[in-house]
């Protein structure tokens, strides 16, 4: 395995690289793309606006690089605004194109006052965005028949962390692997197609579920 | 199914050592900043902040090495707070591992600079953080007012309405430290957390006061706070972070367990 890190500059990127090394790989940062095709598993952070992201993305070199990377087979895993950026474009940047490796739009969840149907809701029941804090992931029904890889050892009630105000809207069902429910809001909190994986939470800011996740990722193939 | 609410141990950090001081002066030793955030995340905390209060620039960079050496050890969220003043300060805390800063004096000084760190970073990684004491008024109606530079300086501005102004301008978050209450244990101010819950949309995180388990959940219950930070009642070993969470979820909070 050699994992490489994204390094273009938006990303947390010292935060994931410590929680790969905790997981007992020795990663690389990854700022030319000419050097994606020497990895076997990429991941990119992301964090901030879609469109300022997307669009250093491609002052770097790297959309079209990750693309021919991803179809060449290669593991991937976006994190966050590297996640949604696998879609096709977001509300939050109408102006820019995502890498459309996932098809569907990022939208911004919606926030409310009014109360929630839960007994354990408090704050008045209001639903805040920013969405920030630990949240559970809910696999789907067709993840239970074929299993999704990277939730190996990751329970039902687990919580991940989450900090964010838009979420990807996947078109295909079977792209979708978990959702988290935040008032009437439904998260695509884990996406997944072929060797294409993307998480809204962070996983490397999640603990031991978190790094369990981003363990499991690495150990692919 | 709901957000957990979180406990965020705050560790004030001077030259490199955890202190712990009594409305803001009377300073003692709490140990190696390090250590305390891995105890914590063992422990099931769910967000660790930093306030750096050395007082000299010298020792800045002091602040920069305990963010590495804990972001290559702990992995839940990690905030910074003191001496952030321009967006290459923000820029280096992040480089550092931190996932926040927190953000008081300069944007009392310069609201401007909230907006413009919001755009350049995101909202999700600036946080506000507003020291708040109650004034007397003619007429009896509760006001507070913010202070700055470590709760030292008076600024004649009304909390509530520096809170609401504070989210338009682009905070993710809200730190509000009742000022009275730091301290002295005798729990938050749920007057004003309440208020300033009331009056903005974005996650508050309660903070000055805290003695007690029960004053952590009533923190969440009757201040309707996203988040409770606490230090001295986990610092010197009252309680552990995973008791406070036992006991916030007997009383109906939705926690991380």
């Amino acid at each position: 395995m050699k994992v490489g890190i994204l390094d273009y500059g938006a990303g947390n990127i010292r935060s994931v690289f410590n929680a790969v090394r905790q997981v007992g790989f020795d990663p690389v940062l990854v700022s030319d793309p000419f050097e994606l095709e020497k990895h076997s598993h990429i991941i990119s952070p992301g964090v901030g606006n879609f469109g300022y992201v997307v669009e250093l993305f491609i002052e770097k070199g790297f959309k079209e690089a990750v693309r021919q990377y991803i179809q060449g087979g290669r593991y991937y895993l976006g994190i966050c605004v590297g996640m949604q950026m696998l879609f096709q474009g977001s509300e939050e940047s109408p102006d820019v194109t995502g890498l459309g490796v996932m098809q569907g739009q990022v939208r911004k969840m919606v926030a409310s006052n009014h109360a929630v149907v839960s007994g354990k809701e408090q704050s008045g029941g209001r639903i805040k965005l920013p969405h920030i804090g630990w949240s559970e992931i809910l696999p789907e029904s067709h993840v239970i028949d074929k299993p999704c890889p990277l939730l190996d050892g990751v329970g039902r009630e687990d919580k991940f962390y989450f900090v964010h105000t838009y979420t990807a809207v996947p078109e295909l069902p079977e792209q979708l692997m978990a959702i988290t429910r935040y008032g009437e809001n439904r998260i695509a909190s884990l996406v997944g197609h072929e060797n294409t994986f993307g998480t809204q939470f962070h996983p490397e800011r999640s603990g031991r579920f978190g790094l369990r996740l981003l363990s499991n990722f690495c150990n692919l193939g | 199914m709901a957000l957990a609410k979180r406990i965020i141990p705050c560790l004030d950090v001077d030259r490199g050592r955890v202190v712990k001081g009594v409305k803001f002066v009377d300073i003692k030793d709490a140990g190696n900043p390090v250590e305390v955030a891995r105890r914590y995340d063992e422990q099931g905390a769910d967000e660790i902040t930093f306030l750096d209060i050395t007082a000299s620039s010298d020792d800045r960079e002091t602040i920069v090495n305990v963010v590495e050496q804990v972001a290559s050890e702990v992995f839940i969220p990690l905030t910074v707070g003191g001496g952030i003043r321009a967006l290459k300060d923000i820029h280096r805390m992040l480089n550092a591992g931190a996932d926040k800063v927190s953000i008081n004096t300069t944007a009392v000084k310069n609201p401007e600079f909230i907006r413009q760190a919001s755009q350049h970073f995101g909202n999700q990684c600036i946080v506000v953080a507003i020291d708040a004491k109650q004034v007397n008024t003619e007429d009896r109606i509760p006001k507070w007012e913010i202070f700055t530079h470590g709760g030292r300086n008076p600024t004649g501005i009304d909390a509530i309405e520096w809170s609401v102004k504070m989210a338009q301008y682009g905070a993710g978050e809200l730190l509000v430290t009742s000022m009275d209450r730091d301290g002295t244990k005798d729990g938050f101010d749920i007057d004003l957390m309440s208020r300033i819950t009331a009056a903005v949309s974005v996650p508050v995180i309660a903070s000055g006061g805290v003695g007690n388990l029960d004053h952590l959940a009533q923190g969440v219950l009757k201040g309707h706070a996203d988040a409770v930070l606490a230090a001295s009642i986990f610092h010197f070993g009252e309680y552990t972070v995973g008791e406070a969470k036992r006991y916030m979820a007997k009383q109906g909070i939705e926690v991380r367990t």
